[in-house]
């Protein structure tokens, strides 16, 4: 059965569905260079053109979107010491440094390489993990996905976050706005306030182009300028030495890449934790412990090895379970459906062919956008010398027709603009976009996987097995941090009396 | 793919590390100075007006769909509570916290100044808002025309070559791409439509 699936993906790789992902590289590669505009911006701008075209090659150019956001940070992590975004950061440990030396391309070279590796070896734990999960996911009714689902949002916005009210109140809200429209087993009308347009629920295109694209440019409005300060001098003598460089350390691009892929598979868990967390492991372990931070290509390894692997183990929840575990993911998921791919059992079921066909992509992906990206570095160093206000005005007069070309509705435009500004104030007080996206997506499963679950079990549906495990991990996610803090208060006390009494006891010895 | 994984693409991060004098640090102080958390864009409790006023409409927006759900049948109106109720709970601690934040900022040092971005802000909502207008006023090809010409100008601060010379390209790349490549219609406005 998997052997034949494999086949069908190979013969759905057209030369036509291949040209479609190499231009999704191309194009993608060069946009998520600039800092600023990272992969949830990119996938949100392909997704109108993706509209357009027949499934598979919808689904190439998704996928080929999806795979370079991560790559592309780099660019001016190592040229500049200025991330992408925040998935960029840990490449500037070592990448920064070793640019400032002269060995700006070794240094990108060894990180597009290591990208590479890692997502094929994303790939590949995904594609093994096709015939484990079956029986996996097969075990989950409604009521065991309405507990995943609750527990993927609370864990996201509790586990994930820098202030988790904050993270919980988007999630709310972004699951209050899939309310919106024909509630799922009747179809009767939800916070529709008499507008046809909203029948449908908030329109899924100009809500993700506004809250990323038009938002980002707000931002970059206010921030002025060009995006880097400094040009960048690369050589091309050293590629093949950073090339190298990844297969001589071999370790630590194994080490960063399970980290990598485990670390994907937990939702909320981002790149920037994986890239940390392979970092510190792969800085903990190699005999040049002490080159760390001074420009180290292992360091450069890790953190690109990490960041691409993590990809194949995002997809893992995401593609088998229809739980996205970042705001990328969610897009991505959403954009699948909407191009005809259902996650989970159906996937597994009736269209495993579809699933491998995005491992293969997954890999294809991942070698073209090496390839490219080392071949364009110093195209795409210019890149980040451009304008902000060159990049503006064209991507909002985009972001506009690419809302409106989804649909041919006026309520598309107000839904830009709307999101546009909330995701705006937003990222200006310090709200994560990304739980309101995993809130709207997971909003409406949650909802018809409840109803159905009260329908077919009544209220006993909370008793199943998987659901009780699965609400102590609930309770766990919720009342560990709470817990934990109590515990450190207490501790703070006792410290704080203990230094007291010392002092105390200091002044009766010196009387 | 997926960049901001749950906090997205932050300033604080950034600033914090494309700082030169960060190549001479050991690995500990890296990660003593860049936790994961490091890029993300959600911060603790703001304690800003603007900060209370978003928050404060984001409450009456769940308390509004709340009272709303009173209408709705059983089945349709179980899992919007489920969510609103929990959300407005989340939001009013919330809400404390962040007048209770303000107040104490305004004890210790009297008025909180606007900080200097706030104007860019508001310049940043008029343009959205003038290209909006435009749009359903006029369509799309003259609305865009004219944002690219003003914005780039004024803005940009741009030669009128240079402006020119963008705007047609992707004004022209646009209506060229959408209405002849992919036959989508592209809008004329309420005025000319």
């Amino acid at each position: 059965m998997q052997l034949e699936a494999v086949a069908q993906a190979m013969a759905l790789l057209r030369p036509e569905v291949l040209l479609v992902l190499l231009l999704g590289v191309v194009v993608c590669q060069f946009i998520v260079a600039i800092p600023g505009l990272g992969g949830s911006f990119v996938l949100v701008m392909v997704f109108p053109f993706a509209m357009t075209m027949e499934p598979f090659a919808a689904i190439a150019l998704l996928i080929g979107a999806a795979v370079v956001s991560g790559t592309g940070n780099t660019v001016t992590s190592v040229l500049f010491g200025v991330p992408g975004s925040s998935m960029g950061i840990a490449s500037i440990f070592d990448g920064y440094p070793m640019a400032r030396r002269g060995e700006a391309s070794r240094a990108l070279s060894a990180a597009f390489t290591a990208s590479a590796v890692g997502g094929i070896f994303g790939a590949a734990v995904l594609a093994l993990l096709i015939p484990v999960m079956r029986p996996v996911v097969l075990l989950f009714g409604p009521p065991e996905f309405f507990a995943l689902v609750i527990v993927a949002l609370v864990f996201i916005a509790v586990v994930g976050t820098t202030d988790s009210l904050k993270a919980l109140l988007a999630s709310g809200l972004g699951f209050m706005l899939a309310m919106v429209g024909q509630e799922p087993t009747t179809a009767a009308l939800r916070f529709t306030y008499g507008q046809l347009y909203l029948w449908d629920g908030v329109g899924l295109v100009p809500f993700l182009i506004g809250l990323f694209a038009v938002a980002e440019m707000m931002r970059l409005f206010v921030e002025k300028g060009t995006i880097s300060k400094v040009s960048a001098v690369t050589s091309k003598g050293q590629v093949l030495r950073g090339f190298l460089d990844v297969f001589r350390h071999w370790k630590a691009t194994l080490q960063s890449s399970i980290v990598g892929v485990l670390v994907g598979i937990v939702p909320g868990l981002g790149g920037e934790a994986a890239q940390f967390l392979a970092y510190s492991q792969v800085a903990r372990t190699s005999p040049n412990r002490k080159e760390f931070g001074k420009g180290a290509v292992e360091g450069v390894i890790a953190a690109d090895a990490a960041t691409n692997a993590k990809e194949g183990g995002s997809l893992i929840p995401t593609l088998l379970l229809g739980i996205p575990g970042s705001s990328g993911m969610a897009i991505l998921l959403l954009m699948l459906i909407t191009v005809g791919v259902q996650p989970g059992k159906n996937l597994l079921d009736e269209n495993l062919d579809i699933l491998w066909f995005m491992v293969l992509l997954l890999v294809i992906a991942s070698v073209l956008a090496t390839v490219f990206c080392i071949a364009a570095i110093p195209f795409m160093a210019k890149a980040t010398l451009v304008p902000v206000a060159s990049i503006i005005a064209p991507v909002m007069v985009v972001s506009y027709f690419g809302a409106y070309a989804t649909a041919f509705s006026l309520g598309d435009l107000i839904v830009v603009f709307l999101s546009g500004t909330v995701g705006f104030l937003m990222v200006r007080y310090g709200y994560s976009r990304t739980t309101l996206v995993i809130g709207y997506v997971l909003g409406g499963l949650a909802e018809y996987n409840f109803l159905m679950a009260r329908r077919i079990f009544g209220w006993s549906f909370l008793t199943r097995p998987i659901v009780l495990v699965l609400g102590v991990v609930l309770a766990v996610t919720v009342l560990g941090p709470a817990v934990q803090s109590l515990t450190r208060a207490r501790h703070a006390r006792i410290e704080r009396r203990i230094a007291v009494a010392a002092s105390a006891s200091g002044q009766l010895v010196g009387d | 793919m997926a960049n901001d994984s749950v906090g997205g693409s932050g300033e604080g991060g950034q600033e914090a590390l494309s700082s030169p004098a960060f190549e001479s640090a050991d690995v500990d102080d890296i990660f003593e100075r860049a936790s994961p958390s490091a890029g993300e864009d959600e911060r603790a409790v703001t304690g800003t007006v603007g900060g209370i006023l978003f928050l404060a409409g984001i409450w009456l927006v769940l308390l509004l769909m709340l009272m709303g759900t009173a209408d709705f049948r059983p089945a349709a109106r179980v899992v919007p509570r489920i969510a609103a109720i929990p959300s407005i709970i989340v939001a009013t601690v919330l809400l404390a916290k962040e007048t209770a934040a303000l107040a104490k900022r305004w004890r210790s040092r009297g008025a909180v100044p606007a900080p200097a971005s706030v104007r860019d802000e508001i310049a940043a909502f008029l343009w959205l808002t003038a290209y909006s207008i435009g749009v359903f006023a006029v369509g799309f090809a003259i609305a865009s025309v004219g944002f690219m010409l003003a914005f780039l100008r004024s803005y940009g601060e741009q030669s009128w070559r240079q402006v020119i010379l963008k705007t047609v390209v992707v004004v022209g790349i646009i209506v060229v791409v959408f209405d002849g490549l992919l036959g989508l219609r592209v809008y004329e406005g309420l005025l000319f439509g």
